[in-house]
């Protein structure tokens, strides 16, 4: 017997050369660039003569005696609630609602999947003019109503607010599309029998959907939090970090660092530091939940699966068991 | 050097000129490159950006002259001690001195030499103001007139501004020329190369009052203090402003075109002072620098270079007459301090009221400080500004608290640059 | 299937509930596309009417030629083309290298390939600004070639993507094990598998990868930005970027530029859209 089969090298080694230019690729164009950014993180850096002197742990330090970075961790940690109570949810209600709907389907899906194409800064540029507090929509329309003019930007208790609210009532898509996926496949059957029970339409919505994209809604919410923690783009356009730095998310208050200050090492400090922050928080995540991206595609929907699949059964046993009799008799 | 992609024909041709020439004269030397930097306020970070990755120009003109203290200590620029001192038209008392005492240290080593110097002042708009009812040649030249004269020709529902503050990351430098005609200093040098905070002082807060006033009191200023410097310059050019910061040439003809106004309606005065005496205008130069990796025939080159388009007669009367038939002359001073009345008399494309203007405005303008750090206290200072210029009623003592705390960080955070007077 | 059934309906009350949806609906549409409407009236206004109180919708005056003007004075056909070079030539590399390394993880499970996912996933949590100024030091000296300036440079980092290969490994594992089975009885090897078996069936899985990586790579504005210093190499996005805050471009060019980059991806999507629906149904996302 052959303990080392020529075979079993073929099948469990050499695949390995599929992986080996992704492994690469990862490694040299995103793995390496943040080592270097740690490794930078602890020197001053001298912008003639890299790297400069080596200061060890001194950066983090500063970091985390800095005001301004410990409001920016504020800032990030408001944005991700505020997105959470006007963001998340809104393409998961427009995916319900728009699965109801019978003629015309592709039409509306259609419709709500151009929010999908936009690049975020035209619709950053759009939004600021918008919120333009002498010439802008919002304040147009106020004034309309009679209603007093708000600041909107300008205003450090508004500004976060006016930030995430496009997202709330241009909601569609491509997060939407995949939710609208997802319930397209809730198998009517489960409705039916549901409906013959006696229950509503909120809470058949309510009880089957909803639990049954769980997976994907689980997914999304970390997608969503990475998402938070690197908001960069529409930040900068819209507001620059302003009023009194009231909008300067981590991401943000490192890029001034760089490119204002000249800071660089400092800078790449704080990258590392909101790194670290998002793993932690991902790995959080992950863990709650039996997390499909890890295992493959096959998470918690199987726990209903079983769960329906056993009611089905005894409903049909117990269908049998209330006809047999009546054959009888 | 090279003008960016969307500069207009005129810059163009006047371009080629300088190009042309310079090859003519330095046809014997090997390539001279010529390249662009990338637009907007980056070039600073573009240019560490070349110098870390090992390259750079080696003759470069966009430093403006506070940058200098910053950069010559930390080995940013050149040093070229050798070639200023030995310069003869310095010696001759020929170059523009204004601006000088940024581009050496104290121990008279030299780093840069002036390319172009600047004054900015209060940009009026005629059309906006005749609009309001009123005839800019009365502006008043106090604090107070001047407010008052705003908010009369304030109209929000036009809507037009009479004041428009620059906004976002800029609020220093309004505020900057403002101090002075207090009486204040924005930094006091303590004579050992560091320098103590001086805006927060008394003047410094009556000019933060004041312009806290604007907003409030007098209700003459746009409300979006993010505004981006985009928007500002399109309600100048429109007229939804009357006065603002800046100079009437930086508002080129084919823009203006575009908007349908005319160079005519723009002019510039003199900042308004807290009393009648102090009104002033607000100076600034760019400069000549090398790389600091250049070799001694490089650098060599660079300052025959730099000589010729900056400091040789006959090239800049050529200059000087090309510009003008393009439309492209403006008022920034000449380096040459004896050829500035020759440069204005080329120019005769001007409207008319603009010589006499820039004139008013040369005589009382005051250079920038530029003291190690400049850039990172004009960054410091926006947030204490935009809080006193958000909060409708706040007190002296608390703006004086906000100042003191902004005084403080900078104590903390450039210890080399900035420190308390004993 | 839609949740409210067919009996439902013909109820008053379910009447009602339809009625309100689809009313929601409708209004919705007019907020989620009016962005768009109104940048693309926009582009025809003159620089005055753009910024006029009351703003103005429908222009006033057609201005045919700010088109014209916009694109030369922008060079913004270079910068449309280096877009659509850049992003034609990232979805090559990176679709196939994605293809490779999902369906040795899904398929073919080499010893101590678990791991290799979340060393894939790892990268999706470290954002560009924290990957920027490394990678560019990085390029201005990569084994030796100076690649800053250079497109590749852009090319080969947006080539290492983690989505791409997280859909196509939750496609891959969606398809039967048989399959490759009795491939493998008739003696073909993995590669063989791989192109003649496995990639037939995921054309709507493909669909989906390939836009979503188009988009992605159009979008884009931090990293060209910091690895393409000269402008006559940087792509739309970033020339969107570029022209604010200088002072020096009115509003109807703005929006000129910003129009026409946005247009070329909605067209594509509105078209494509059936297969990208099929494509994530089929691809196991959602669980």
């Amino acid at each position: 017997m052959k303990i080392f089969s020529w075979d079993r090298i073929k099948r469990d080694y050499l695949p390995w050369l599929f992986l080996v230019p992704a492994i690469i690729s990862f490694a040299l164009f995103k793995y390496y660039p943040i080592i270097l950014g740690f490794f930078v993180s602890f020197f001053k850096v001298n912008i003639v003569d890299l790297p400069g002197d080596f200061i060890g742990f001194d950066n983090y330090i500063r970091a985390f005696k800095d005001p301004d970075f410990l409001n920016s961790i504020k800032n990030t940690f408001q944005f991700l609630l505020i997105s959470l109570v006007l963001n998340f949810w809104v393409p998961i209600l427009l995916a319900t609602l728009i699965n109801e709907v019978r003629r015309g389907k592709t039409f509306m899906r259609t419709m709500y999947f151009i929010p999908a194409v936009a690049p975020g800064i035209a619709m950053s540029v759009l939004w600021k003019y918008i919120w333009q507090p002498d010439y802008g929509l919002a304040n147009f329309i106020l004034k309309s109503l009679n209603l007093p003019v708000q600041k909107w930007l300008n205003d450090p208790a508004l500004v976060k607010w006016c930030i995430q609210f496009p997202g709330l009532i241009i909601g569609g898509g491509l997060t939407m599309v995949i939710y609208l996926a997802a319930l397209q496949d809730v198998p009517e059957e489960q409705h039916e029998s549901a409906l013959l029970d006696g229950a509503g339409f909120f809470t058949r919505i309510f009880r089957i959907s909803l639990p049954q994209i769980m997976p994907i809604v689980t997914t999304m919410l970390v997608l969503a939090v990475i998402d938070v923690f690197n908001m960069f783009d529409n930040v900068q356009v819209m507001t620059g970090g302003g009023p009194i730095g009231a909008s300067e998310t981590m991401v943000l208050y490192a890029y001034d660092q760089a490119y204002t200050f000249l800071n660089y090492g400092y800078a790449i400090t704080l990258s590392v530091i909101t790194f670290i922050c998002v793993f932690i928080l991902t790995c959080i995540q992950m863990s709650l939940e039996n997390n499909p991206l890890l295992s493959g595609g096959k998470g918690g929907g199987k726990e209903q699966r079983k769960a329906i699949r056993k009611i089905k059964k005894d409903r049909a046993e117990a269908a049998k068991a209330a006809q047999a009799p009546a054959k009888e008799g | 050097m090279v003008p960016q992609d969307d500069a207009s024909e005129s810059s163009l041709k006047s371009f080629d000129f300088t190009k042309a020439k310079v090859e003519e004269k330095f046809s014997d030397v090997a390539d001279i490159e010529w390249t662009r930097m990338a637009p907007g306020t980056d070039y600073r970070q573009q240019y560490d950006k070349l110098l870390m990755s090992g390259d750079g120009p080696t003759l470069w003109n966009s430093l403006p002259f506070v940058d200098i203290q910053t950069r010559m200590r930390n080995g940013t620029i050149a040093e070229i001690t050798d070639y200023v001192v030995n310069w003869d038209l310095r010696n001759e008392g020929k170059v523009n001195p204004s601006i000088e005492e940024a581009l050496h240290d104290d121990e008279g080593r030299w780093y840069a030499v002036p390319f172009a110097p600047y004054i900015m002042g209060l940009l009026y708009n005629r059309t906006a103001i005749e609009a309001g009812g009123k005839d800019p040649a009365d502006t008043p030249n106090t604090w107070e007139e001047f407010g008052e004269w705003c908010a009369e020709l304030t109209d929000k529902e036009v809507p037009r501004f009479g004041y428009t503050l620059l906004g976002s990351d800029y609020l220093a430098w309004p505020y900057t020329p403002w101090v002075w005609s207090a009486g204040g200093e924005m930094v006091i040098n303590n004579g050992d190369g560091t320098y103590s905070i001086g805006f927060n002082s008394e003047e410094g807060i009556d000019t933060a009052m004041y312009m806290h006033d604007l907003v409030w009191k007098y209700g003459c200023t746009q409300t979006d203090l993010l505004e981006s410097y985009d928007d500002y310059m399109s309600n100048m050019t429109i007229g939804y402003a009357c006065y603002g910061w800046g100079l009437p040439t930086s508002l080129n003809i084919d823009k203006l075109a575009a908007y349908g106004a005319t160079q005519d309606e723009f002019g510039v005065l003199p900042f308004p002072g807290k009393t009648e005496d102090d009104v002033i205008g607000f100076a600034g130069g760019e400069t000549w620098t090398m790389h600091p990796n250049a070799t001694k025939e490089q650098m060599d080159v660079c300052w025959d270079i730099l000589n010729l388009l900056s400091y040789d007669e006959d090239y800049l009367r050529e200059l000087w007459q090309l510009e003008n038939e393009l439309g492209l002359i403006d008022p920034k001073p000449s380096c040459r301090q004896d050829l500035v009345e020759v440069k204005y008399s080329y120019a005769t494309n001007w409207p008319e009221h603009w010589k006499d203007e820039f004139a008013a405005l040369n005589a009382v303008a005051r250079p920038e400080p530029f003291c190690a750090e400049w850039n990172s206290l004009k960054d410091y200072i926006v947030a204490p500004m935009q809080q006193v210029l958000a909060t409708e009623n706040i007190t002296r003592e608390e703006v004086k608290e906000l100042l003191d705390e902004c005084a403080e960080k900078l104590y903390t955070d450039f210890p080399d640059a900035f420190k308390k007077a004993e | 299937m839609p949740a409210l059934q067919t009996v439902e309906l013909r109820s008053r009350k379910g009447k009602l509930t339809y009625g309100t949806i689809m009313g929601i609906l409708c209004v919705g549409i007019p907020l989620q596309i009016f962005p768009y409407v109104w940048l693309m009236l926009s582009m025809f206004k003159s620089a005055r009417e753009v910024r006029s109180i009351p703003p103005t919708f429908i222009p006033a005056t057609w201005l045919w030629e700010n088109i014209p003007d916009t694109f030369s004075r922008f060079h913004f056909g270079q910068n449309l083309w280096n877009s659509l070079f850049l992003c034609v030539a990232v979805i090559l590399i990176q679709v196939s290298i994605s293809t490779l390394a999902a369906y040795a993880l899904s398929k073919l499970r080499p010893k101590g390939s678990k791991w290799v996912m979340t060393f894939f996933l790892g990268t999706m949590m470290i954002n560009a600004q924290a990957l920027a100024w490394p990678t560019y030091i990085m390029f201005t000296n990569f084994f030796g070639v100076r690649m800053v300036d250079n497109m590749w440079s852009l090319i080969l980092s947006f080539s290492a993507w983690a989505w791409a290969i997280f859909i196509l490994k939750s496609f891959f594992d969606g398809l039967p094990h048989d399959l490759m089975e009795s491939a493998r009885i008739d003696g073909a090897n993995n590669f063989r598998i791989l192109t003649s078996i496995i990639l037939p069936l995921s054309k709507p899985v493909y669909s989906v990868v390939i836009l979503n990586t188009f988009m992605a790579c159009y979008n884009q504005f931090m990293y060209p930005l910091i690895l393409l210093p000269d402008s006559r190499n940087w792509t739309i996005m970033v020339r969107v970027y570029a022209i604010q805050g200088t002072g020096q471009t009115p509003w109807n060019q703005i929006m000129v530029l910003l129009g026409c980059a946005t247009l070329p991806v909605l067209l594509v999507y509105i078209f494509a859209q059936k297969y990208i629906v099929q494509g994530i149904s089929m691809s196991g996302l959602k669980g």
